[in-house]
């Protein structure tokens, strides 16, 4: 009686958690970006948090409890079963699609401000477009591994898959939170390619992208056009709406090769808006030059191709799909938020994964992260067993 | 089926992977090494450009002193109240905000005087620094120190000192002419202020400071401070002392008679060209050069608009113009000692020389009249410049001819300016020799229908007396650094020798004789050997262009110790409208009160014949305290008498006590009880007595009286003036001196 209870335990124990080591080389490589980027958080931030809120430590204490409890999440979420989160895939996507929508129905929650982007109860707020972003690898994950056959058609491989992918980003775009649209477009474009649909059908989102770029430019959406234009010439709008790109232009072009050494940014003081927010790898590079920037961006490649090694070694296509989403995800956040940073394309809004201020985002990203660790313990669960 | 992801999949991820480290090495890193190696100057520059913020420390102002290290200009440490307006928008809701401004400009207005809107109002502007008040000096800018540190509200960060200097003239009035004063930002604007500014200003200093951007000091230590290097100091040749007392006796003569066009005075060593005193009456405070006098204050008061706006602007050139360099007059007779220098020289006189005066001259058809109309007749040399005779020395003109008087005119620096370091020298407006006709040349042979300034004309007289040297006037005679270091020295300048020593020797005989008995007698100073020549000048110019008549300048330069020149003095009196206009009359004895004062301060001993010693004053003998007996022997020992009141044996108080000096002769009241009234007498009035006169009428009034002015002997001597008013009532053996000068004058 007590062995079978024991028995039972034991498989709905293993059903829901896995055994298996876990990658230490990506973990380690998270371990150093987090800390890295509380460092340069700190450094950042305590001006700005000195004068807005009387308390220089305002934000590194947010974010530093943020991370403790994100990585324990992230080491709990690391013991989960896949298998599990993928029952959920259909559920969730459904519901986000429906929290989107309400979302988009009701008026503003957050105070001061009519985009729709802030889900927030008291002094607790977080972009539900994060979970949106984690709702769409999730189902594409999952339909990609249940319908390989089906990957190279264009009714499922690219319409099916596109649709999936679309409701979301239409709804965030509708928010309106473009940087958060591109990115879920860009995220299920890859998902797709990498899932095995056709590669001539990249032909569609191809042109889906210069078509967009058609509309930005012709100006139907007016705050879109407003940053391709002070993009295009920052200097002309210094003092108005190219000021934030142009403090970050001057921030990074501070740096040099070593920087003014770690906490003596000038450009922190006061000059670049929020500096703890989109712009503090601007600030990375003043106060640690080219060399530190590379260093960090070096760090992140290491983590993707660590990242695409346990997608690539993942036990099943689902894992994989999911991983590489995850991965991919981080990825196209870390260079489309550069790329802004340095002016590079037009400033969109895309914070810095591990350095940006935002707890909740935080939270969500090491959950992600975990779900990643997750996979690399099944891994080599199977093949140890 | 493969369980792990496909191939094709792998492959694609790889795909993905350089894909992305294209981008992130490729694309990202190309434009990092782009933005911070290539132009990293370029942002270094511009974010320089916004974070640093350069100000300016300003240099101390150099001093200015006086031959003896007195100070007569320096600068004094004052604050500029400043506010930063933008920076209230740290306060966090509006009712705080409203209340720290209001609580700033109810207590800035009340402790800098200010209105309380006017600060309100400067508090509400959109600017990060705005001015409120400059030069706070020390004890208000403290009470705003003591405010920030104890207001409720945290006005610290509001509210800001600047250090600055103002500049600050201790002696105020004295020598404001030369010394000038400064501008608003301490740039000199007159006098040796603006003619030494480059020496005086300094090299202002930097301190370059990183700001956020709401313009506070970044917390970090890259602050960069260039230190100011204040300016050179200047040692003038000016004598404080001297400079008071020509400006004491000035100013009395301005008051005494009328004049209307002002005075000056200058004193120069006439070997060195250093000038030890220039005083022009009506000056300023250069402490508040714009406030104009009480007088001239009342004048603008009348006017409105535009009349008094140009009246204000008119009166203040007139106040800050230093008339003794900037004005030209015509030097009279005064200039009969050039002519008779040059006549000399070239031989068509000599001391012994007689002449005949028959009260005119007629040159070229026109006659000229001598001042004495039925003519001085048979005169020597020596009677003719005492006389100071026109047609003898119309003669001397026409023997000389035009281009020999020009050649001397020219040589003695009469055509020329000085160049004595102040600014605004006038040009003399002469006949120069190729429109000099036989009329012109007469006129100016005594001094008339040219002008020259004063500066120009002590000048001139130097030359004439210290053996022929025409000697460059300044005022500096030292630059020093702020470690007192000689930075510059201005040695004796000699421009040329324009007569012999043996002139030169001729005309202090000559000068000699005309203060000893001739026009000059009124700057007798006993035990002195002086020299002067006085001069009257008649302003043709100025009659025509006004219509008035009897408009005169009264002149008399004066040359001590005569026998071994080292002074000359210059008293210019324009346009009196007193009892008299004659330089003799009222000029000269502003240069014996002058020398009188100064010669013995100077270190120049007296010699006195018998006769003046018997005038001279004695000290009176401390003996209060002494038993009676002591002090009757006492004060008949130095030849004074005594009247004892009461009956006691011991002096109680005497009077005039030990600090005055009385003539020999006089009474020296001595009260022997507690109780013993004072006695009191009532001052006569003196004027237009003789000498004798007035000190029997002295007597008969237990009066004591001291003589003062012109040689107390000659013929014709009346007083004209007394220290104590007449009809006042004093204590008997009261000292009243009396002024005293003669009415007869040649000119």
């Amino acid at each position: 009686m007590s062995e079978r209870l024991n028995k039972s335990k034991k498989s709905v124990f293993s059903e829901f958690f896995i055994k298996g080591k876990m990658d230490l080389t990506f973990f380690t490589l998270l371990l150093i970006l987090v800390t890295v980027g509380l460092i340069m958080l700190f450094s950042a931030s305590y001006v700005y948090a000195d004068v807005h809120k009387n308390n220089s430590y305002h934000f590194i204490m947010r974010q530093g409890f943020f991370a403790i409890f994100g990585i324990v999440l992230m080491l709990v979420t690391s013991r989960i079963n896949y298998k599990i989160i993928r029952k959920c895939a259909v559920l969730f996507y459904l519901c986000m699609a429906a929290f989107l929508l309400i979302m988009l129905i009701m008026p503003p929650m957050m105070k001061g401000t009519d985009v729709k982007r802030w889900f927030a109860i008291g002094s607790f707020s977080f972009q539900p477009s994060e979970l949106g972003k984690f709702a769409v690898i999730l189902m594409l994950a999952h339909l990609i591994a249940a319908n390989q056959k089906l990957m190279k058609t264009f009714k499922f491989g690219v319409l099916g898959l596109g649709i999936v992918g679309a409701v979301i980003c239409i709804l965030v775009g509708a928010e309106p939170h473009l940087s958060a649209a591109i990115l879920i477009f860009l995220i299920t474009i890859a998902m797709m390619t990498v899932g095995g649909m056709r590669l001539i059908y990249l032909l569609i989102p191809a042109g889906a992208i210069v078509a967009g770029i058609g509309v930005l430019v012709s100006g139907v959406i007016g705050y879109a056009k407003d940053r391709l234009d002070f993009w295009l010439d920052p200097w002309a709008s210094a003092s108005d709406k190219g000021y934030q790109t142009i403090q970050s232009l001057l921030s990074v072009g501070s740096g040099g090769w070593l920087g003014r050494g770690l906490g003596q940014s000038r450009q922190k003081y006061l000059w670049v808006p929020e500096p703890h927010n989109d712009f503090i790898f601007a600030i990375v590079c003043e106060e640690l030059g080219i060399i530190g920037a590379m260093l960090i961006i070096i760090l992140f490649c290491l983590l993707i191709w660590r990242g695409f090694l346990i997608a690539m070694k993942a036990p099943d296509k689902f894992s994989s799909m999911l991983a590489f989403g995850l991965i991919f995800q981080i990825s196209i956040q870390v260079a489309l938020n550069i790329l802004v940073v340095t002016n590079t394309i037009p400033n969109t809004g895309i914070s810095l994964p591990f350095f940006s201020y935002g707890g909740t985002s935080l939270v969500i990203l090491l959950v992600e992260m975990g779900i990643v660790l997750g996979i690399s313990r099944a891994s080599n669960t199977t093949k140890t067993v | 089926m493969v369980k792990g992801p496909s191939k094709s999949m792998v492959k694609r991820m790889l795909f993905a992977w350089f894909l992305l480290l294209a981008i992130m090495i490729g694309v990202i890193g190309g434009r990092l090494f782009y933005l911070m190696v290539i132009k990293s100057d370029f942002y270094q520059q511009k974010a320089a450009q916004q974070q640093l913020y350069d100000n300016e420390i300003s240099a101390e102002r150099g001093k200015i002193y006086d031959r003896n290290g007195e100070l007569l200009a320096t600068s004094a440490q004052v604050w500029t109240v400043f506010v930063t307006p933008n920076s209230f928008s740290s306060i966090k809701g509006e009712e705080k905000r409203n209340a720290t401004k209001a609580d700033i400009a109810t207590n800035l207005s009340a402790i800098l005087e200010l209105d309380y809107q006017t600060v309100l109002d400067n508090l509400n502007k959109k600017v990060s620094y705005q001015r409120i008040k400059r030069n706070v000096e020390k004890p208000v800018a403290d009470k705003i120190r003591k405010y920030i540190a104890s207001s409720e509200y945290k006005v610290g960060q509001f509210i800001g000192l600047e250090e600055s200097s103002k500049r600050y003239y201790p002696n105020n009035t004295l020598a404001s002419s030369v010394l000038g004063f400064v501008g608003s930002d301490n740039q000199g604007l007159y006098g040796l202020e603006k003619k030494y500014e480059n020496d005086l200003v300094g090299v202002p200093g930097r301190v370059v400071a990183a700001k956020d951007a709401k313009g506070n000091d970044m917390p970090l230590s890259y602050e960069l401070e260039i230190e100011a290097t204040p300016g050179n100091s200047l040692v003038t040749s000016l004598d404080t002392y001297i400079q008071s007392v020509c400006e004491k006796y000035l100013d009395q003569a301005v008051i005494d008679n009328k004049i209307t066009e002002r005075g000056a005075v200058i004193c120069m060593n006439v070997n060195s060209g250093e000038i030890l005193a220039m005083a022009v009456a009506g000056d300023f405070d250069p402490n508040s050069a714009f406030d104009l006098s009480p007088e001239n204050q009342a004048i603008v008061d009348a006017l409105e608009g535009d009349e008094k706006t140009a009246m204000i602007s008119q009166l203040r050139n007139v106040q800050w113009r230093n008339k003794a360099v900037s004005d030209t007059y015509e030097p009279g007779s005064v200039f009969k000692i050039v002519t008779a220098a040059m006549a000399l020289e070239e031989g068509a006189t000599s001391i012994g020389n007689h002449y005949n005066c028959n009260g005119y001259i007629v040159v070229a058809g026109r006659r000229y009249n001598c001042h004495k109309r039925e003519g001085h007749g048979a005169e020597t040399l020596t009677n003719a410049v005492q006389n100071s005779c026109n047609p003898v020395f119309i003669t001397f003109g026409q023997q000389l001819g035009a281009a020999t008087f020009s050649k001397y005119f020219e040589a003695f620096g009469l055509g020329e300016k000085t160049g004595i370091d102040l600014p605004g020298e006038a040009l003399p407006t002469y006949h120069k020799l190729s429109s000099m006709g036989i009329t012109e040349l007469a006129s100016s042979s005594f001094g008339q229908t040219f002008k020259v300034t004063p500066i120009q004309m002590i000048t001139a007289i130097s030359a004439a007396v210290n053996g022929g040297y025409l000697v460059q006037p300044h005022i500096v005679n030292e630059v020093i650094d702020n470690d007192g270091n000689t930075v510059k020295t201005v040695a004796t300048s000699v421009k040329r020798q324009v007569i012999s020593s043996t002139t030169s020797e001729t005309i202090r005989v000559l000068m000699e004789a005309v203060v000893d008995g001739g026009g000059g007698k009124n700057a007798y100073v006993s035990g002195y050997r002086i020299g002067g020549k006085t001069g009257t000048s008649q302003k043709v110019s100025e009659m025509i262009e006004s219509g008035e008549s009897g408009l005169y300048v009264a002149s008399f330069c004066g040359v001590a110790p005569i026998n071994d020149p080292e002074i000359a003095l210059l008293v210019i009196l324009d346009e009196p409208h007193g009892d008299a206009y004659y330089g003799g009359t009222i000029a000269a004895p502003v240069g014996g009160q002058i020398l009188a004062e100064i010669l013995p301060y100077m270190g120049i001993e007296p010699q006195y014949s018998d006769e003046e010693l018997s005038k001279i004053g004695v000290r009176v003998p401390s003996v209060t305290g002494q038993k009676v007996e002591f002090a009757k022997k006492a004060i008949t020992e130095k030849g004074l008498k005594y009247e004892i009141v009461g009956d006691g044996d011991t002096v109680l108080k005497q009077f005039p006590a030990s600090t005055g000096t009385l003539s020999s002769g006089s009474v020296v009241m001595l009260y022997t009880t507690d109780d013993a009234a004072v006695k009191k007498t009532t001052v006569p009035n003196f004027f237009g007595l003789s000498v004798s006169d007035a000190n029997e009428l002295a007597k008969d009034n237990d009066i004591n009286i001291q003589f003062a002015g012109t040689s107390v002997s000659g013929s014709g001597v009346t007083a004209y003036k007394q220290s104590v008013e007449s009809g006042t009532e004093v204590d008997v053996g009261t000292i009243v001196t009396v002024y005293f000068r003669t009415t007869e004058t040649a000119e």
